[in-house]
């Protein structure tokens, strides 16, 4: 039986994702997959392997597939990205070619779909926030009413609801993280759109 | 004015590589050959090359014996666009053969 791990990571920045597979590729663990931030590895070879991930249209799944295990690429995981299908693939190092993608459209066409993820995913942690800010502002008059004695005399705060309260603070806790987390995306996008126009600048150099 | 675009490399050889029908691989195999190793495909460029050249109608599918392998083949407009570019580079070339040798005399 197969040496295997499981190890809880939570990544925003998919960079860094690959990053840190690849860093247990060095250690001898292979990716074998990935559920909800759970990343579960088998033991192999040190530095056997290197991990990518790639964008796919849902309507190319079947050919991505197959090309990728023609040239001898194994597919560890795939997940949903709204119209595409993300793939982690385990590239062995010994291949005839290690590097995924090797021209300036290839690299073009990853970071857009890159970009667009993070686009997506910077609006959703940003709404999550703006949801729970209003929320909070909203009901923090009758929430200090209902989960707080005698708010008039300072000093003499008591918590009459302590699960209310725990609840209460901890919505604005997650509202924060999604406000920071939003601001953290969308530095990351603003990083995609400059990659893209530098790729793009070199390719139009030779048109 | 060109009726077609520029290709880009890796377009043009994998046209160049499909007068028969070919999978994946050996599309990569064949083009490393051909450029004695200057450049060898990795497998997430080959795939958005077939698949952009397979949304154009430059190319298409067929099926072959190993069902687990999907072929390749030119279809008549890919030929268009290759004899087209080969005529292009051809220009070139023969341009700038001769704009050395006038400068050399």
């Amino acid at each position: 039986m197969q040496d295997r791990k499981t190890v809880f990571k939570a990544f925003v920045d998919r960079e860094k994702e690959v990053s840190y597979l690849n860093e247990m590729n060095a250690k001898g663990w292979k990716l074998a997959a990935v559920r909800f931030s759970f990343y579960t590895f088998y033991k192999t070879e040190p530095n056997k392997y290197k991990t990518v991930l790639h964008f796919v249209k849902r309507e190319y799944q079947t050919t991505f597939v197959r090309t990728v295990t023609e040239c001898g690429g194994e597919i560890a995981h795939q997940s949903n990205e709204g119209k595409c299908l993300l793939f982690y693939i385990n590239v062995p190092v010994d291949s005839e070619n290690i590097d995924f993608l090797t021209d300036n459209q290839s690299k073009l066409d990853f970071k857009k779909r890159l970009s667009i993820s993070r686009k997506r995913e910077a609006i959703a942690t940003f709404a999550a926030f703006a949801v729970a800010v209003s929320s909070v502002l909203y009901v923090l008059p009758a929430a200090i009413k209902v989960l707080v004695h005698d708010p008039e005399k300072f000093g003499e705060i008591v918590v009459k609801e302590p699960i209310g309260a725990t609840l209460f603070f901890a919505f604005i806790i997650g509202g924060t993280v999604c406000g920071i987390m939003s601001a953290y995306i969308f530095k990351l996008y603003c990083r995609s759109k400059k990659e893209i126009k530098t790729i793009s600048s070199e390719m139009k150099i030779f048109e | 004015m060109n009726k077609y675009p520029a290709l880009t490399e890796t377009v043009f050889y994998i046209l160049l590589s499909l007068s028969g029908p070919l999978h994946g691989y050996a599309i990569m195999q064949n083009i490393k050959a051909l450029t004695n190793g200057r450049i060898n495909m990795g497998a997430g460029t080959l795939y958005g090359a077939l698949s952009a050249l397979t949304e154009k109608e430059y190319i298409t599918e067929v099926r072959s014996d190993d069902p687990s392998k999907r072929l390749y083949i030119r279809t008549e407009l890919g030929t268009e666009v290759i004899e087209n570019e080969i005529k292009r580079l051809n220009e070139l070339t023969q341009n700038a053969v001769l704009y050395f040798k006038r400068e050399e005399r």
